[in-house]
């Protein structure tokens, strides 16, 4: 009897041992393969049903012979200054992979294609090649005649004329940049493109307001500009020059001239800065002038010989990550390398503007900062929980007594996350949308196991025979004497 | 694996191991009376605060996120505190037992 009891007994503990595997393996898996990828459970689900439903298996073969001898053709060519061997031979189906060789040693191999460019070669050498046909089937080999290839002595980069335009002036297009155009906006907007992307745009204005600043083109080397203060009633050059960020030497100039005037309908802005100057690189170390004006090819224009008078700072603009969330913070970087005396360890105001890729303002934000000769100044600014994902800039102002010193550095603005994993890890909402049915199911059979589980120890409970104190535990052998410990 | 599965997987393990925490203490406290059910009382308080911590850690807030942070680690704090009283209350049930205190006496 004993040991039958014992046996059931047994019989019963391996059975709830076995389904509380198979559901730990069970919850395992969804677990798992929601985490993987919502589709992977479907997925894996439709190719079960697909195996069992089609169990039928055709299969085809065929013999094949060996592989044909690679009858190779080498050219030489030049583009833009890469040299390169084009190899190329008859495709065989009884070649599986093929290998090359130059000049008897091994290139590459395990070629599938019929075609090969070989960049690694130098300017007028020649090189013999080779090809080797593999067979699937045993040790099938077949090798080619050696071609011999003879490279070109010169190889030039052929660099597109760079070519920098101004398309609009104060939303008007600008059909002749040679003649002055005239605005009564003291802010004119400033759109131009040039054929080299992301370059770095230099903008001197010269006339009764000097304006010196520096923003970048899109990738399609497309900028916008407006002067970040009202520019005085007068005549007025703008010098733009685009510069290639990958190649400091390969820029290009582009001069037009404005004439803003007073039409009485138009408010104008307190013009606190009658003066403003910037410096524009770091090499830059005094005041820089305009370019001389054309008065010979064209007696309209009038370029004002002014000098810049040099600039009392000289810092760069970065930020901490290049991005920022929504309704989060942009973490600005002003790197001070330079500073003239009389500013050293006092304040200024610093306007940081965002501005999105049309060139729109989307937020300002001032605050006084104590300048350093070669401080770092770190600003945390606000990033509006509007703004759309995307590229903005950020731009900062710094008015130092006449001078405005004005650096743009491009940023990303990230939707704002749903789940904050730690680590600067996050969900997005569109992430969390986008699987918003697995989230749903799997909250939903954890919020049922637990509840489930939460009653089940309630309907424990409820069978227990008695409440357990201290004493009981005491009186079950909870508390036995410690070895070795002989107490009175 | 990308670091947000890692990130993700570690907060579940977390999450859940917690919300089984709750379900198994109230099943202790159910069963248990007197000064061990004082101690298993706070011990499940405790990780309710540190199970809401948590949670309030894993939600994202727009703008100002200072009161969820002053939130999250205040319950960590209460967590802790809890934490301590529940075990200096068992530490005492054992003494107890144990008769230490009585031959002090």
């Amino acid at each position: 009897m004993k040991r039958s009891r014992k046996k059931k007994l047994d019989l019963r503990r391996t059975a709830r041992w076995h389904a509380a595997s198979s559901l730990g393996v069970f919850f395992a898996y969804l677990g798992l393969s929601f985490l993987y990828s919502p589709d992977f459970l479907l997925s894996d689900v439709r190719s079960r049903y697909r195996a069992l439903a089609e169990g039928m298996v055709t299969v085809t073969g065929r013999v094949l012979g060996p592989p044909a001898v690679p009858i190779v053709s080498g050219v030489a060519s030049c583009r833009n200054g890469v040299l390169s061997v084009s190899l190329s031979w008859a495709e065989d189906e009884a070649s599986e992979s093929f290998d090359i060789v130059r000049d008897g040693l091994p290139l590459v191999s395990g070629l599938s294609d019929p075609t090969y460019s070989d960049t690694t070669v130098s300017v007028g050498s020649s090189y013999v090649y080779a090809v080797v046909a593999h067979g699937p089937m045993g040790p099938g080999v077949a090798v080619s005649e050696s071609v011999a290839v003879t490279l070109p002595s010169e190889c030039a980069v052929d660099m597109p004329v760079l070519n920098l335009r101004l398309t609009s002036f104060d939303g008007k297009n600008v059909s002749d940049p040679s003649r002055t155009s005239k605005t009564s906006h003291e802010r004119p907007t400033f759109i131009g493109t040039v054929n080299i992307p992301n370059a770095r745009i230099s903008i001197l204005v010269g006339g009764p307001t000097i304006v010196s600043a520096e923003t970048s083109a899109n990738v399609n080397g497309y900028f916008v500009w407006r002067p970040p203060f009202g520019l005085e009633n007068g005549l007025h050059t703008l010098s733009l020059t685009a510069t290639d960020p990958e190649d400091y030497e390969r820029s290009v100039s582009f001069a037009f001239s404005f004439r803003v005037t007073d039409d009485g309908d138009t408010p104008r802005e307190d013009v606190k800065y009658a003066i403003t100057s910037v410096s524009l690189t770091d090499n830059e170390s005094g005041g820089s002038r305009l370019p001389e004006p054309d008065s010979e090819s064209n007696p309209d224009i009038c370029r004002p010989d002014v000098s810049i008078p040099p600039s009392p700072i000289r810092y760069s603009l970065s930020t901490e990550t290049g991005e920022a969330l929504q309704g989060g913070d942009m973490v600005a970087v002003l790197s001070i390398r330079a500073l003239d005396r009389e500013y050293e360890g006092r304040t200024a105001v610093v306007r940081y503007v965002i501005v999105d890729d049309k060139g729109q303002k989307q937020s300002t934000f001032l605050a006084e900062e104590i300048l350093v000769s070669g401080g770092v100044i770190r600003r945390a600014v606000p990033v509006s929980g509007r703004l759309p994902e995307g590229r903005y800039t950020l731009r900062t102002e710094l008015l130092l007594g006449q001078h405005a010193v004005v650096h743009d550095v491009p940023f990303s603005v990230r939707l704002f996350p749903f789940l904050n994993l730690g680590g600067g890890y996050f969900i997005s909402y569109p992430d969390a949308l986008h699987h918003i049915g697995t989230l749903a199911f799997s909250l939903m059979v954890l919020l049922f196991l637990w509840i489930g589980l939460f009653f089940r120890e309630y309907g424990l409970f409820l069978g227990a025979d008695r409440f357990v104190s201290a004493r009981h535990l005491a009186q079950a052998g909870f508390f036995g004497p410690r070895k070795g410990v002989d107490r009175k | 694996m990308n670091h947000e599965s890692i990130l993700l997987i570690l907060r579940s393990v977390l999450i859940v191991s917690l919300s089984l925490s709750i379900v198994y203490t109230s099943g202790i406290v159910w069963r248990v009376e007197r000064r061990l059910d004082a101690s298993y009382k706070l011990f499940l308080v405790a990780i309710i605060f540190l199970f809401g911590a948590e949670v309030i850690d894993l939600y994202a807030v727009s703008g100002d996120r200072f009161p969820f942070d002053i939130a999250a680690v205040g319950f960590r704090a209460i967590f802790g505190l809890l934490f301590l009283m529940g075990m200096l209350l068992m530490r005492g049930i054992v003494r107890n037992l144990d008769g230490e205190r009585k031959r002090r006496r």
